[in-house]
């Protein structure tokens, strides 16, 4: 069994989910999803962000405009598509059953 | 000596060296190569370009200093090696070493406010932090000292003054933290979840800490303050961050699959099946007795809830209809009008009550709202505002109440005689005056004081009567009528108004059973107090009103529990119902024999019995009629007809 696999399988659908929810509770730019995700332990290195970001966006869960910013350049900020906001919810609710499943499992004396 | 170059990264422009250049440059173009096949890795580039400018700036004391090779990595540890970045496989060995280098970068302890974790301004868990215990602990001790000596809330300000708050920087340390901390878990809540996250501290199902304070509710009463402490106290665990902390371990999928790892051995390591079943079967019915106790607690919750939204709709209802009103409640608002003259005091005041009235109703309904349907809007603002509106109330009540206090600062008393005709026989009586429509009646048992409203005005029964013995021969009642001014002849000229009536005609003087205040007058703290000066010797004759007048004086000796009295030289003695006379058998007490020990009262006449001798007293005239030695007499005394006269 190749558990290096399992993990990554894992952790991707959740990093996913987490992230779709960071952004549908408002317009967010990336750091600020970096901030909440190194905050919650989700992720550990930075990088790992941006090429998920974009491939969410090129599935068209999420998009982005630019927005001018008092301190350096213009930052993204991204908000959810309709699409996206129809996958968050059934990701969230797929995630719910799985906590009970899983503690259910897990918790069983 | 370093060559400089002058770089465009992410839309900010940076001086950097040579071996740093080389390094970011080396970095990019790796990443370049990795995402070469990757859709849209031109935007992936330019966002990570764009965030690692954002930190290298970060780190910058200043925007034009030089960027060197310890900031390029440490930015590229913060990113990831170019492996990492496709998937997130990172191992064990990588994460520990990121944790320690980001705790030896943020490791540094200063007393801060911690605005992420506050009740009020995060001063108790700044100092928590500071000290490394849990915030709870702090804000208790806050409390306790607060309560107790009330010194807690100066000192809560002053730290409030002295300490910073946070910097970003610091936040992002504590918050990688992985300690456990006391929450109240609003995922899983009855009330305030103060139950659920108490169970996920120590690790115990919330139903049994939930059982706990249950019992401690009814049983000995403090839990209910220790909830209502560790609702203020505990914050509640908003933020996922919080939330994991709450828990003690990050949610990260190392965990989970640890514990998917652990079922399988344990599965593996199992009992044989038969233990295993027996197991099960205790596990389903401790299962079920534990969702049924939360099923009934949680039903309690929901009644309670609906319990408090009735009544706060009751209250608003009452509320307007008091207020327009429509109701006969309305009698507060009349009563108010007839005790205060200053339109302006009656309006502060009047705006005062609402003001708190509203204010309560609504946060009970609010309440109750948030207990029935679990709804997570924030309530901070919406209860600072309520209680901003119910502190304004109190306010206008207070200023209110001192200028309506002032205008009845001083009391005033009128006095007048009215003599009556002398008779040796007093027949006092007081009217049957009853309110039409009565709104309301207070009423003491006890002394028969009652106060009572209507449409028509407020009857007051308080009136006052005490008999003394008259050192002339004449026979007059002393009338005291006092109320309430601003100023001493404000206050007589209200005394005067008052409405108290004593009839005397013949032998019967005719109280008022109350003074009556019509609608339109004004409500003074009235009273009247009422002497009747008697010679020696006369009897009086009382009904129930007067007998309440005469118990009103609490000092009194003996209670008037007779209604047939005679004026002795020591003192108004009762010639019916007295234990004291019927125990004492002492002839040189009094002037005639009353060693009464048994009377009867009837419509035509008062039969008293005596062991010595019959006395009928008729129109004011005394007979002594006859001495028996045995069985008990028979006093006959005529009840005095007005009509015959």
């Amino acid at each position: 069994m190749n558990i290096e696999n399992t993990k990554a399988q894992m952790k991707k659908g959740i990093l996913e989910y987490c992230i779709l929810s960071i952004i549908s509770r408002g317009e967010v730019y990336a750091s600020d999803i970096i901030e909440e995700l190194k905050n919650s332990k989700m992720i550990v290195v930075e990088g790992t962000l941006y090429p998920l970001l974009t491939r969410l966006k090129n599935d068209e869960l999420l998009s982005y405009q630019w927005v001018e910013s008092n301190s350096g350049p213009p930052r993204k900020y991204f908000q959810l598509t309709i699409e996206g906001k129809r996958i968050l919810k059934e990701l969230s609710e797929t995630w719910n059953e799985l906590v009970i499943a899983v503690n259910r499992t897990t918790k069983k004396k | 000596m370093n060559k400089v170059f002058n770089i465009n990264l992410g839309g900010i422009v940076f001086t950097i060296d040579d071996v740093a250049f080389e390094k970011l440059n080396n970095y990019i173009n790796k990443l370049k190569t990795h995402f070469a096949n990757t859709q849209g890795a031109k935007d992936i580039i330019m966002d990570i370009e764009a965030r690692m400018a954002e930190l290298i700036s970060g780190k910058l004391p200043n925007p034009s200093a030089i960027v060197n090779e310890t900031i390029i990595s440490e930015i590229i540890i913060v990113m990831g090696d170019v492996n990492e970045l496709d998937d997130e496989d990172t191992s064990e060995r990588k994460q520990t070493t990121e944790q320690k280098t980001s705790n030896e970068f943020h490791n540094t302890n200063k007393l801060r406010r911690d605005l992420n974790n506050k009740v009020l301004a995060g001063v108790c868990s700044g100092i928590a932090n500071y000290f490394e215990i849990d915030p709870t602990l702090v804000r208790v001790i806050f409390l306790i000292v607060f309560f107790i000596f009330g010194s807690g809330g100066l000192l809560y300000i002053i730290l409030w003054v002295v300490m910073k708050p946070m910097e970003e920087s610091d936040q992002l340390s504590l918050n990688s933290q992985n300690k456990k901390h006391l929450f109240r878990d609003t995922d899983d809540k009855v009330l305030g979840g103060i139950c659920s996250g108490i169970a996920i501290y120590i690790g115990l199902d919330a139903v049994w800490v939930r059982l706990f304070f249950a019992l401690s509710f009814f049983g000995f009463g403090f839990g209910f303050i220790v909830y209502v402490v560790l609702w203020i106290v505990v914050p509640k665990a908003l933020t996922p961050t919080q939330k994991l902390q709450m828990k003690g371990n990050p949610i990260d999928v190392s965990n989970i699959e640890r514990e998917v790892k652990n079922t399988f051995n344990q599965a593996k390591q199992n009992a044989p099946k038969v233990a295993n079943e027996v197991k099960s079967f205790a596990g389903n019915a401790t299962h079920a007795i534990i969702e049924i106790a939360g099923a009934v607690i949680n039903a309690f919750g929901k009644i309670f809830a609906v319990a408090l939204l009735l009544l706060g709709i009751i209250g608003i209802i009452l509320t307007a209809f008091l207020y327009f009103g429509i109701s006969k409640g309305a009698f507060i608002k009349e009563f108010l009008n007839m005790c205060i003259d200053d339109g302006t005091v009656l309006n502060i005041i009047k705006s005062g009550i609402l003001l708190i009235v509203s204010a309560t109703l609504l946060s009970i309904i609010i309440s109750a709202f948030r207990l029935l349907f679990n709804l997570k809007f924030k309530k901070r603002p919406i209860y600072s505002i309520l209680s901003l509106i119910s502190f304004t109330g109190f306010a206008l009540l207070i200023y209110g109440g001192i200028k309506y206090g002032n205008s009845v600062k001083t009391k005033s008393t009128f006095t007048q005689n009215i003599s009556v005709e002398k008779h040796d026989t007093l027949y006092l009586i007081s009217t049957k005056k009853e309110l039409d429509n009565e709104n309301i009646s207070i009423v003491t048992d006890d002394d028969g004081i009652s106060f009572s409203m209507s449409d028509e005005g407020i009857l007051q029964q308080t009136q006052k009567l005490k008999i003394r013995k008259s050192f002339s021969d004449s026979v007059f009642i002393e009338v005291k009528k006092s109320s309430h001014g601003y100023t001493k002849s404000d206050a007589l000229s209200f005394a005067e108004k008052i409405n108290y009536n004593i009839l005397s005609q013949d032998s019967t003087i005719t109280f008022d059973q109350g003074i009556f205040i019509p609608k339109n007058g004004k409500w003074k703290y009235p009273d009247v107090k009422m002497t009747l000066n008697i010679p020696v010797g006369t009897i009086l004759k009382i009904d129930d009103g007067v007998k309440e007048m005469l118990n009103r004086n609490k000092f009194n000796e003996n209670e008037y529990s007779g209604k047939i009295f005679i004026m002795t030289e020591k003192g108004l003695k009762c010639l019916d119902n007295s234990p004291d006379l019927n125990e004492k058998d002492d002839d040189d007490d009094i002037n005639i024999n009353w060693s009464f020990f048994e009377s009867d009262s009837t419509d035509t006449g008062i039969h008293v019995f005596t062991k010595k001798k019959k006395v009928i007293i008729e129109n004011g005239n005394k007979t002594e009629v006859e001495e028996k030695r045995f069985g008990p007499f028979h006093l006959k005394i005529e009840r005095h007809k007005k009509d015959e006269n």
